[in-house]
């Protein structure tokens, strides 16, 4: 019944040997199996040879016990189990033999075979379980490690690959427009066409390595992200020559509709440029020659956000592909291949980019009309932007739980220049889920979400950042920050909480500010 | 009497050199060019020029290095620099503006933001090396 071949019993009776030898032989049926070691050091040793399958432990052992020599033989790793055999029982022995690792205790007077058999079976089954999860455990171990290693690797890949492309880039790029600029002379037309093509796809290959570092970035977990109230206005005049261009070289028409009095956003405008460009680059194409493209901007007050759209008059797109194309959306961080896949690494970033700055993206089709792709961002109206964080934590896929409020002030007065320097500080160290907002010219607000309760974690990190930048720092030291931490509110239960809480800072803010 | 600007190009790809010269001569600066950091170093100290381009991944002495000499000698410390890097992270960046670089420009770079950095760089360096020395710019 059991494949238990070698037993050594540690005691140093030998009447007690005679008799578990007998118990063992009825058990068993055979007397073969018992090996005996008569002192605490000839059984120590005998473990360490690791030949027998089961250790049965004498607790008395003179000077030292068995118990002691439990703990010896599994801090040494014996793999087998021990059986401490004692005079008399007690919770105590009981616990105390748990607690030095052995798999179980008898009472000498009290073994009988079938007792022993059965304790003996038990243990050597309990031994075969912890074996194999710890085998198990091990194994996940060792993958996990090469994961981890696998994935440094290929971020570290990602960057060097991106860095090493952009000097030959650079290189084409630097002639071409040589060329194109008429330095060395003059071009005809058809010359000048053919330079502006190898421009144009220069700047194409040259965003494409920006998305696949922003997401491998992301990926990591490190792609910095730096959200303000920002002027649509702005960021349209900022992407608009690099449009305009684009247009130009596919020979699509393209004009800009921007609402009036569009209100603020919250975003980082360097972001949202990226998306609009990404989508810009894919409206072109499908409009094609000929075609035309508008890049519009709307504000909708019922949901509190602005909606960036760029609608095409292209041959639109079936309701099965539309849905691939979502599909692809979904899939960043998937089959690269599969999802890029005529639609460049474009529109697998600018969802994440989108929602980096808690809005979304969007397209609609329809065959024969076009197709609009579209991204909405919040206005920049604090306790809604940070209610969309509340509302839906999972869009800066943090996993946070908590949402901790840290005031940061400054005591220097409003126009001071250095107070800009302070912004940059606090925007470069916030995580791309923590939200920043500036109460007034010299005060802030972050609002920190946390996987456990309490926000000193992330003041204790600016506080050393802060006297990192000063040690680092040429020109005038950074301004002490007073950072005072507002409290922590749950996700899931006290959000209104929080945003009541919020909505009274900026009253009250908004108040003192006149 | 109006005197060229005087850019001293460093960068260890003699083509990148070669194209921003032409491209800079066009834009009616004098070029100085060094191959490597160091060669870099011991330009910007005998030519002084308006204003240094400077890349930041160079072999031997690499462009922070570069950049945090230039602060420490006299003779360079107040001359404008704009790096013009591959390296597009965010700590090299902050790295560079935080070791005094005016400007950071991507590779590869647009010719008029480039031409613009420079020219604001230099302005503001001349402006002050006027206000230092005579005292008499208005």
């Amino acid at each position: 019944m059991s494949d238990v071949e070698r037993i050594l019993l540690i005691d140093d009776d030998e009447d007690d040997f005679v008799l578990v030898r007998e118990l063992l032989s009825e058990a068993f049926g055979g007397a073969r199996m018992l090996d005996w070691a008569s002192s605490w050091d000839d059984g120590l040793e005998a473990i360490g040879r690791r030949a027998h399958h089961v250790y049965l432990v004498d607790y008395r052992l003179g000077e030292r016990d068995g118990l002691e020599l439990a703990r010896e033989a599994v801090a040494a790793g014996c793999p087998a189990p021990i059986i401490l055999l004692t005079g008399q029982g007690s919770r105590e022995i009981d616990l105390e033999a748990t607690e030095a690792g052995a798999a179980d205790y008898l009472v000498k007077g009290e073994i009988t075979a079938p007792l022993l058999e059965r304790a003996i079976r038990y243990a050597l089954a309990h031994q075969q379980f912890l074996r194999s999860e710890l085998e198990a455990n091990e194994a996940l171990r060792k993958t996990n490690e090469k994961l981890t290693q696998f994935y440094r690797t290929a971020h570290q890949f990602v960057d060097n690959v991106s860095h090493e492309f952009r000097t030959p880039l650079t290189v084409i790029r630097e002639f071409a427009s040589i060329l194109q600029d008429g330095l060395t002379g003059d071009m005809n037309d058809e010359q000048q066409e053919y330079i502006g093509i190898i421009v144009s796809r220069v700047d194409d290959l040259t965003f494409m390595i920006n998305d696949m570092l922003d997401i491998s970035k992301l990926e990591a977990g490190l792609l910095g992200v730096s959200r303000k109230g920002c002027q649509v206005a702005e960021i349209i005049r900022h992407v608009k020559p690099t449009l305009d261009r684009k247009a130009a070289a596919s020979r699509c028409g393209f004009d800009v509709s921007i609402d009036r009095g569009l209100p603020q956003i919250y975003c980082d405008p360097e972001k949202i440029g990226r998306v609009i460009l990404n989508f810009a680059v894919n409206a072109f194409k499908f409009a094609g020659e000929g075609g035309h493209t508008t890049l519009w901007v709307r504000h909708r007050p019922d949901r509190s956000e602005v909606v960036f759209g760029l609608t095409d008059n292209g041959p639109g797109i079936a309701p099965e592909n539309l849905m691939a194309i979502f599909e692809r959306f979904r899939q960043v961080g998937g089959n690269a291949r599969a999802s890029t896949k005529g639609f460049g690494l474009g529109l697998n970033i600018a969802k994440e980019l989108a929602h980096l700055n808690l809005g979304e993206i969007f397209v609609e089709s329809e065959l024969g009309q076009g197709s609009t792709f579209g991204l909405t961002a919040p206005v920049a109206d604090p306790p809604e932007v940070l209610g969309r964080l509340l509302r839906r934590p999972e869009l800066l896929r943090d996993g946070s739980t908590f949402v901790s409020l840290i005031f940061a002030t400054v005591g220097l007065p409003e126009d001071a220049p250095l107070l800009e320097e302070v912004e940059r500080f606090l925007q470069y160290h916030l995580r791309a889920s923590d939200l920043l907002f500036r109460t007034r010219q010299n005060a802030w607000v972050i609002a920190a979400p946390s996987i456990e309760q309490g926000g000193p974690g992330m003041r204790d990190r600016l506080e050393m950042a802060h006297s990192e930048a000063n040690r680092n720092r040429p020109g005038d030291a950074l301004p002490a920050i007073i950072l005072d931490v507002g409290g922590t509110w749950r996700i899931s239960d006290q959000a209104g909480e929080l945003i009541d809480y919020f909505r009274d800072v900026f009253g009250v803010h908004a108040a003192c500010h006149g | 009497m109006h005197r060229k600007p005087h850019v001293l190009l460093i960068d260890d790809d003699r083509e990148i050199l070669r194209g921003l010269s032409i491209r800079l001569r066009a834009a009616g600066y004098a070029i100085s060019v060094a191959h490597g950091g160091e060669t870099g170093l011991a330009a910007a100290g005998e030519i002084r020029p308006d204003v240094i381009l400077l890349d930041l991944r160079m072999p031997v002495m690499d462009g922070f290095a570069v950049l945090s000499r230039l602060r420490e000698q006299d003779r360079t410390k107040a001359i404008p620099v704009v790096v013009l890097s591959a390296n597009t992270a965010e700590k090299a960046r902050r790295r560079a503006l935080d070791l005094g670089a005016e400007y950071f420009l991507e590779k590869p770079y647009d010719p008029k933001t480039l031409i613009q950095a420079l020219r604001t760089a230099s302005d503001r360096s001349a402006t002050s090396t006027a206000n230092f020395e005579t005292g008499k710019m208005e």
